[in-house]
This record gives C-alpha cells, structure tokens and sequence, in this order.
C-alpha cells in the first residue's frame, strides 16, 4: 500500500492525457482539409499526410500547426493517412462528388451555419470525453485486478 | 511506444503473437500464487505509466516502466504486460489487437533481459552495484524497447527508417527520467521492503 501511494504520488501530478491519433475529413469552399489530433484533442503538428485516390497516391504533405491539411480534390473517393511517427498512424475517408459544376463534399461541413452553437456543443462533449478518459482509467485498474484476481482463484482451485 | 494497428506487415504481426504466446506461457508456469498480488499491482503501475506524457515535437511519448516493472518480474512481465496492453487496447485503442502481440512482446522481451542481467547486482548488498543496476536497467529496457520498435518499423519499408530513428531519439529523455524513478524505487524497497528485492 505504501509503494502504492508513493507510485501513484510520483506519477500523477506531472501527467498530461494524451495518446491515439484520429483525423476527420470534409469540405470548406471547394477545398478538402483533413484535421489530425491526439485523443485529449490537442492538434497533431508537422504530421505527414498522405492522400490516395482510388488506392493512387494523389497528395501528399504536413499537417500545419493547427492540425489541418488542405488539397484541391476532384471526384471521387479518397483515403487519407496521416503519420505522426513513431507508429502513430491513422486513417479517414472522404468522397466528393461532382454536383452543379462545384465539387461539393458529402460530409461537407458548413461552416457558416450556427458556428457557434457547434463550438459550444464541442467543447462540452471534450470536457465529457476528458472526464469518460479518466473514468476508463480507473476502470482500467478494476479490469486488471480482476483478471488477475480470476487466475489466482482458478490457480487456488487447482491446488 | 505503441505501434498503431494497419502498420505492421501480417509476418512481423505472427511472428510477435508466436514469441508473446511462448512468453506468456514461461510467464505462467513461474508464476507463484503468493506473488500474484504483486504481479497484479505492477501490471498496473505498467498500464498507468503509459498515461504519464511527455510532448515532442509532431507526436508526444509517454514513460513506459518495462524496466523498472521487468526487473521485479522477470518472465511474469509478459503475463503483467499482456494483460496491461491488452486493457489499453480496449479502452483506450493504444495500438490493437492484431498489433497485441508484437507490442506485448517489445515491452517485454527487454524486461526479462534486464531481469536477467541486473538481479544479482539489485539484491547484493554493495551500494555502487545497486545504484548501476537501478539506472542501468531501467533506462537499458526502455532502449532496447525502442530499438525493437525501430527495426519492427523499418522491416515495413525505407519510408519507416527515419521513424525508426525518432523513435529511439525521442526515448532518450524517457530513458534518462526512468533511471531517476528507478533509483527512487529501488531505495525506497530496499530500506522498507527489503524482502521484495531478495525475492527476485
């Protein structure tokens, strides 16, 4: 109990939560961006990004400091990677469409409609992910203790 | 440390699986139903560790503890490790199920080496061997984890060579602040749970 006290009082004051890579894509006045960020949110900077047409490279480049990367598409369906190193590596997807001679996104997002609003609503689902987060830490220790509660009772069995 | 699934080729995933399977299967048959609570509470410090993040640079690392957590373990590191991973897999999609194996096996494989080769020195009562062994083998297990996760990355393609640098560039730091936690550690168990050390 002691050592666990120390552990845990050495760690956690120094922690900051982030892990995981994830990307969204969509469409913003005929361009397509790709946005790259770590599970807490913080965006993923100078990550590289490439952009496959038809399994075909198409583009390729960095994410900028806010995370976000941005080509000129034409139709089709494209599958964006992004690489920040070391292993970290996500993928997304995005199909655009050709519609009234303006290349339009289908998860086109429109951000001159209710911006606010939205920003409101995502930064309250953050702080829920941030608090979701450290409830499935703490969970995390439950499963672990469990699972090893479980073979030493299947081991006490056997004895 | 963790590698994202969809990275890896499917051979470097099965032969990592294979080599888990047989540590975790050492890591069974050694495991003393007396020292399971310990196994159990380092498996957990392990899959704390990986919370506790240093940003750098495009991407950020995290403390890995393979080292400090191997060398109280020995073989039950893979069975420790597995179970951590396989929690962070789940919850937090920290690498993957396919990538399991071969994530279980770099945290591990480096921890039973350092156990190996730095017991003898931990437990002996001469101050310099203990303080070496501490650095040594703390620091020694988060390098070689990162040299296996470098040439894992570079068996994929020439695009993966400098990731593969980086990795084990960006592990220096990590390395450095683990030997000082280390050193920390192992006082504190020599002075109030000498027993713990003994043991090993």
């Amino acid at each position: 109990m002691r050592v666990l006290v120390f552990v845990v009082g050495v760690l956690f004051p120094i922690s900051v939560w982030a892990h995981g890579i994830h990307c969204f894509t969509g469409m913003e006045g005929g361009k397509a961006f790709v946005f790259a960020y770590f599970s807490n949110g913080e965006p993923v900077k100078h990550a590289d990004v490439k952009v496959f047409l038809e399994d075909k490279l198409f583009t390729s480049g960095k994410t900028g400091e806010d995370g976000y990367f941005y080509f000129t598409p034409e139709s089709g369906s494209y599958k964006v990677r992004v690489d920040a190193g070391m292993g970290h590596m996500a993928e997304c997807t995005l199909s655009v469409s050709a519609e009234n001679g303006r290349v339009e996104g289908v998860k086109s997002v429109h951000l001159d409609r209710r911006l606010d609003d939205i920003e409101k609503r995502l930064s309250r689902i953050e702080l829920e992910l941030k608090k979701q987060r450290f409830r499935d830490i703490i969970a995390g220790l439950g499963w672990i203790m469990g699972i090893f509660g479980a073979v030493m009772f299947v081991m006490g069995v056997k004895r | 440390m963790h590698i994202s699934e969809g990275v890896l080729p499917v051979t470097t995933l099965a032969l990592g699986w294979g080599a888990t399977a047989c540590g975790l299967y050492i890591g069974f048959r050694k495991l003393d139903y007396h020292r399971m609570p310990f196994v159990a509470f380092l498996s957990a410090v392990f899959f704390i560790g990986s919370f506790v993040h240093v940003p750098l640079g495009p991407t950020s690392v995290h403390l890995v503890l393979n080292g400090i957590v191997g060398m109280l373990l020995g073989w039950a590191s893979f069975p420790a490790m597995f179970v951590a991973l396989f929690i962070q897999a789940l919850l937090f999609q920290f690498g993957g199920l396919l990538v399991l194996g071969v994530n279980t096996l770099n945290m591990a494989a480096p921890a039973v080496v350092v156990h190996y080769l730095f017991r003898d020195w931990l437990r002996s009562g001469d101050g310099v061997k203990f303080v070496l062994a501490s650095v040594l083998g703390a620091s020694g297990a988060v390098l070689m984890s990162a040299v296996m996760v470098g040439l894992e990355l570079m068996s994929c393609g020439g695009e993966f060579r400098n990731a593969a640098l980086l990795v084990f560039a960006a592990h220096i730091p990590v390395a450095v602040v683990e030997a000082v936690v280390a050193f920390f550690v192992f006082s504190f168990l020599r002075k109030s749970r000498p027993e713990v050390l003994k043991e090993l």
